[in-house]
């Protein structure tokens, strides 16, 4: 039997470019620092091997603190072996990011660069898949099938899309029963970000802090416990910082998504949390400025609120009125209500802020 | 509203009998003369309606009459609206007792008081003088012909009464506002006039840029370092392949190379000694061959002379025989060159002779010649001398002088004859100058004199003849001169001597002519040549044969000794070469038999026996020769090549210096490539692209949002503008439908158009724009008055009378124009216009019609 934890993508080194230049900051500090918590997770639950299946770092030019901070951290812990797969973010290329980690690497920390099997434990061997190029343009794991090893446990480490869930066309697609076909006990698998179980020996681990609006579920690591003749146990274990919510919602004239928003944020600490709120609908002006009220009590109570989608407004009568009962201003504003210019809704929006603006 | 009427006590000269004016709805004509206080009825109208009673205003404190008091005003009239009938406004203007109160006229009932009243006011005329309906429409004296006030307030209030949206007043000026301010913030993204962006707007796209190009400048480096990867993983797999190549198989190459060079040059040390072997073998061979030949050669020559010298032998005995005929050819040849040397000189002689007689025949004939020129050039120069010397004559140009003086001479005697006056005594007694006369003597007499006659005397005077005389004198005095000059007494003596002298002189040059003729040498020369031929003649021998033919036979003689001597030289020419020859032949043959000799000497013995030694030696050394060379063709054959050999030690030796020199290269670039890829790492060119890449994101989506919201901006400000522009048009139509007639009476043909601030902007004319301020104070002033008539007669139909004043407006129009006012007038006030016209200039309004208005005490 063999007790691992299983994590992929962390991407460290990620920078956050399209976020205001502070959160960009925390939200790179928070992929380093979750390389802490898996380690203190481990430690606490007594395992002695990180299995981390490929996309390490972002990019294959980190920067030096991008490098050697996390490697810091992994080697404070001596017990405990980290096993590095290359992805398709940072595959082992001739004179590429792996030999600046081989430079830095503690000694706890081992670098799968090639695909020789490790023996991690008595019995227990490790079956890697690196990344060498930026696209293979083949199934990297292929050649497990026939791959010898002595009697014992056999993990598979690999990294990369299985054909029957990848959304689109993949440059190197892993084979759905790779694991069953080159006899696998645990195939450990990274690239999708979110928590996924392809078969009961065949898990995503995802990323454990997530760096994007997610349609799955990020932000854990997976312990992982493999025993000959029987199916391995897995558990999750939450381990993400930040919160990034994906709100979509087609909204309808009337409806209060006030609770139901506040549902979605439970669960996080609201400054650590990100929203895009992805809204769609035709509402009355007062559910929109209700609505764009709660937004801007958001974007002040959360991390960041991002807004995406188009909620129209409908003018009515009413606000016509209110506007004005006739002359220039109420004339104008019917024709921009009933033209078909792109900017006929934002110059009617402009219209009233600019009336309540004069009024005051 | 409309004015019954006004009241005034103790304002400004109304003192406290006061004045009341009672109008009419229609048309009122207020004619009174200067300082009657007609503006200060206006003033005080004005002041009543707008200002509060307890106002300490310039215009209030100016209503108080210079001796003090309180102001007191009273307006009848119909406000409309809320009121049902007449009402009273009552004011008095106090700072501390001021007085506003409205009565009902017909109840007498106070309506409102203090500010409740004013606020009434307020509602129906506007907040304060010069703004509402009563700015637009009443105009003070001065600003007759100025354009009807028509700001802001007046423009929305124009607007809600033309539109019939009373009680919106706010509306209009909102639209304003609002467009004012859409512009200003649509300014704030792009400029006015070209809509380039702008401000915050700019700086984002400039952002924009700058992260594109930092993008740009990242993906280059990030590509430079892909290429730098590329080649390195290049690099790697050639040292890889070099290091494999420079292990033990290379150097073993090397090896077995040297080993094969080792053994090609053991190889090629025997074949250098075969080859020697075989070159002395060869050196036999020839030796032995060339001995042989040699033995041939010398037996061949010794046969070879021995026919030569026979040869020779017969040669020697033919040139003797010619010697021997040449030699008899000489001799006889010589013998007739003697003989023909001798007939030659014969002949010769006999020539010369000849030649001699004819040339003394030729002296003779050419002496007679001589004799007879010398005879006739010595009579020629004896004529000479008898001619002896030239006697004195004339030249020819004196002689052509004396000829022109006589005919000069002959001219003056002409006019003298014909000029004077010939006088003839016919009797006795006569005297001339005192001279007696006689009888039939005829005396020319010129110039002036005296004829008596018995003491009579008689005076005569002849000038011209005179004057012909002194010219006759003076020809006469000249010709004598010309003659003394010549030494000749008359002209034809001169004449005379000067042929006599022209004939002598032909005649000596003919003699001389002819002693040249005969003897151009000279007499002297022809004298010696005369007696050098005499001496010729007389050595002359006697008349030979003829000399041609001696001259032929001498030539015969001479071409034979000629030729008989060319022969002879031939012949010796001959004789000498055949003698050479012999000569020749007896050396050479003496040669050859010396040569003959020696060769013989060198063979010796039996000459077969000799040349079959010979023979033999020759197969045996070519024998040794073909078997060392077949040994060394095998030696060669089974021999490796040592160029070969060399040549493969030196590729291996030069493949491996270039393998470590490729490899020593390799490793420099691999290390400068791995320096370039640490570089940068370090760089961290990978997180900076993303995050340059995220901030591109960012900007462009902030750059987007606000070109949305320019757009948007821009589209508000262009709807906002075409509606106004659209009510506008709207609002004024029923004002241009009042103004059409209106405006026909007193401008026919024009078209009055507006401008967005509602005032007349300008004047179509014959289809031409006229700014309205470009046209004469008299028509601005009608315009005035027309428009403000319109906006009137609109506001009645409204329900918002108002009543049209006109202070002294028309001053400044002419007769017709003026006629066409009233008609205008008249027109506007039958549609029920309220209108108060206010003069000074009772005649001119004379016939404008109205109510009169007539001011009287306040009753």
């Amino acid at each position: 039997m063999v007790r691992f934890l299983h994590t992929a993508d962390w991407q460290l080194g990620k920078r956050y470019g399209q976020f205001e230049d502070a959160l960009a900051g925390r939200l790179a500090q928070a992929r380093v620092d979750v390389v802490e918590r898996i380690r203190e997770t481990a430690k606490r639950r007594h395992i002695g091997h990180i299995l981390v299946a490929g996309d390490v770092w972002d990019t294959e030019q980190p920067s030096d603190q991008s490098l050697r901070q996390p490697l810091g951290i992994m080697g404070d812990e001596e017990d405990i072996r980290w096993w590095l797969l290359p992805g398709n973010h940072d595959p082992a290329r001739t004179q590429g990011l792996w030999s600046r980690v081989a430079e830095a690497a503690p000694p706890n920390v081992e670098l799968l660069l090639d695909t020789d099997p490790r023996e991690i434990e008595p019995g227990v061997y490790l079956l890697p898949a690196p990344w060498t190029s930026r696209n293979p343009g083949r199934d990297l794991t292929a050649h497990w099938d026939d791959l010898v090893t002595p009697d014992g446990l056999r993990i598979g480490i690999a990294h990369g899309s299985t054909a029957d869930f990848a959304g689109e066309a993949q440059s190197s697609v892993i084979a759905r029963d790779r694991v069953n076909r080159a006899r696998l006990d645990y195939l450990a698998l990274g690239d999708w970000h979110g928590v996924v179980e392809v078969d009961p020996r065949c898990w995503y681990a995802g990323t454990p802090e997530p760096d994007r609006f997610p349609r799955n579920a990020p932000g854990a690591v997976l312990e992982v416990t493999v025993d000959a003749g029987s199916l391995p146990k897995v558990e999750r274990i939450d381990v993400g910082e930040y919160h990034w919510i994906r709100w979509n919602r087609d909204i309808l004239p009337g409806e209060d998504v006030r609770s139901e928003l506040e549902a979605q944020l439970q669960g996080g600490a609201e400054r650590r949390t990100l929203l895009r709120a992805e809204l769609r609908g035709n509402l009355p002006r007062s559910d929109v400025e209700c609505l764009d009220a709660l937004l801007w009590e958001l974007d002040g109570r959360l991390a960041h609120v991002r807004r995406r989608g188009h909620v129209r407004t409908q003018w009515s009568e009413a606000d016509l009125d209110a506007l004005d009962l006739a002359g220039t201003v109420r004339v104008s504003a019917e024709t921009l209500r009933e033209s078909d210019d792109p900017a006929s809704e934002e110059a009617l929006s402009l219209l009233f802020d600019i009336a309540a603006e004069v009024a005051e | 509203m409309i004015l019954e009427s006004v009241r005034l006590r103790d304002v400004r000269g109304f003192g406290g009998a006061g004045v009341q004016l009672d109008l009419h709805p229609g048309l009122n004509v207020l004619s009174e003369a200067n300082e009657f206080g007609k503006s200060t009825v206006f003033d005080a109208v004005r002041a009543a309606l707008f200002f509060k009673h307890t106002a300490n205003t310039e215009a209030t404190r100016s209503l108080v009459p210079w001796i003090g008091g309180v102001p007191q005003i009273e307006i009848d009239m119909d406000l409309g609206g809320a009121f049902d009938g007449p009402v009273r406004l009552l004011r008095k203007f106090h700072r501390t007792s001021g007085v506003t109160e409205l009565f009902d006229i017909r109840t007498g009932r106070s309506l409102a008081v203090a500010d409740e009243a004013h606020q009434v006011l307020q509602d129906h005329l506007g907040d304060k003088p010069g703004s509402g309906p009563t700015g637009l429409l009443w105009v003070e004296q001065g600003h007759s012909i100025a354009q009807p006030d028509t700001g802001p307030a007046n423009t929305a209030l124009l607007k809600d009464l033309l539109a019939g949206e009373v009680g919106t007043l706010t509306g209009g000026r909102r639209a304003e506002a609002i467009l004012a301010e859409a512009k200003r913030k649509l300014g704030e993204l792009v400029t006015a006039k070209t809509q380039k962006p702008t401000g915050l707007y700019r700086e984002v796209i400039a952002h924009v840029d700058t992260l594109e190009s930092e993008l740009a400048v990242l993906v280059k480096r990030a590509e430079s370092t892909e290429t730098a990867r590329a080649e390195l993983s290049r690099v790697v797999a050639e040292l890889e392949a070099l290091d494999t190549d420079s292990t033990d198989v290379g150097f073993s190459k090397i090896a077995a190379a040297r080993e094969a060079l080792r053994m090609a040059e053991h190889a090629e040390a025997q074949q250098a000694r075969l080859r020697s072997e075989r070159d002395l073998l060869a050196r036999d061979a020839e030796t032995a061959e060339a001995r042989n030949a040699q033995f041939v050669a010398t037996v061949n020559e010794i046969a070879h002379l021995r026919e030569r010298l026979d040869m020779r032998a017969k040669a020697r005995t033919g040139l003797e025989e010619r010697m021997n005929i040449l030699h008899k050819r000489r001799d006889a040849l010589r013998a007739e060159e003697s003989k023909a040397r001798d007939h030659a000189r014969g002949a010769r002689a006999r020539l010369g002779d000849a030649q001699k007689a004819v040339a003394s025949e030729a002296a003779r004939r050419e002496l007679d010649g001589l004799r007879d020129r010398f005879a006739t050039a010595l009579r020629a120069d004896a004529e000479l001398a008898e001619l002896g010397e030239p006697k004195a004559a004339p030249t020819k140009s004196e002689m052509t002088n004396l000829h022109r003086l006589r005919q000069a001479l002959a001219v003056a005697e002409g006019r003298f004859k014909a000029s004077a006056t010939r006088l003839r005594a016919a009797a006795s007694g006569f005297s001339l100058d005192g001279a007696p006369l006689r009888v039939g003597e005829e005396i020319a007499v010129e110039g002036e004199s005296e004829i008596s006659w018995e003491g009579r005397i008689l005076h005569l005077a002849a000038p011209n003849a005179r004057q012909a005389g002194v010219a006759l004198r003076a020809a006469r005095a000249g010709l004598a001169a010309a003659l003394a000059e010549v030494n000749a007494e008359s002209v034809e003596a001169a004449q005379a001597a000067f042929d006599a002298a022209d004939e002598r002189h032909r005649t000596e040059r003919r003699l001389r002519d002819r002693r040249v003729a005969h003897a151009p040498e000279g007499l002297e020369r022809l004298a010696s040549e005369v007696a050098r031929l005499e001496g010729l003649v007389g050595e002359s021998a006697e008349p030979a044969s003829d000399p041609q033919s001696l001259a032929d036979d001498l030539e015969i003689a001479e071409t034979r000794v000629f030729e008989v001597q060319g022969e002879l030289r031939s012949l010796e020419y001959e004789l000498s070469r055949v003698t050479s020859e012999m000569a020749r032949e007896t050396e050479r043959s003496a040669a050859a038999e010396a040569q003959l000799a020696a060769l013989q000497s060198q063979v010796s013995g039996d000459v077969e026996t000799v040349q079959a030694e010979h023979r033999s030696r020759v197969k045996a050394t070519a024998a040794a020769l073909e078997a060392a060379r077949a040994a060394l063709v095998n030696q060669e054959q089974a021999s490796p090549s040592l160029q070969a050999a060399k040549a493969d030690v030196e590729r291996l030796e030069a493949g491996a210096r270039n393998r470590s020199a490729r490899r020593q290269a390799l490793s420099e670039r691999r290390g400068a490539l791995r320096e370039t890829l640490r570089t940068a790492g370090a760089d961290a060119i990978g997180e900076l692209l993303a995050e340059v890449d995220g901030r591109l994101s960012r900007a462009v989506a902030r750059r987007d949002a606000l070109r949305r919201r320019a757009d948007a901006l821009a589209l508000l400000v262009e709807t906002l503008e075409s509606t106004g522009t659209s009510l506008r048009e709207q609002f004024l139509a029923p004002v241009k439908a009042r103004l059409h007639p209106l405006l026909r009476e007193v401008i026919p043909d024009v078209q009055i158009n507006f401008g967005s601030d509602y005032r007349a902007s300008g004047l179509s004319r014959g289809g031409r724009e006229e700014d309205v301020l470009s046209l004469s104070g008299g028509t601005q002033g009608q315009i005035a008055v027309l428009t403000r008539l319109a906006f009137a007669d609109v506001m009645q139909a409204r329900g918002r009378p108002m009543p049209v004043v006109l202070d002294e407006t028309f001053v400044h129009s002419d007769h017709l124009r003026l006629e066409g006012l009233f008609r205008a007038l008249n027109m506007a006030c039958a549609g029920g216009v309220q209108c108060i016209v206010m003069t000074c200039h009772e005649r001119m309004y004379r016939d404008l019609g109205g109510h009169r208005v007539i001011p009287r005490e306040w009753q």
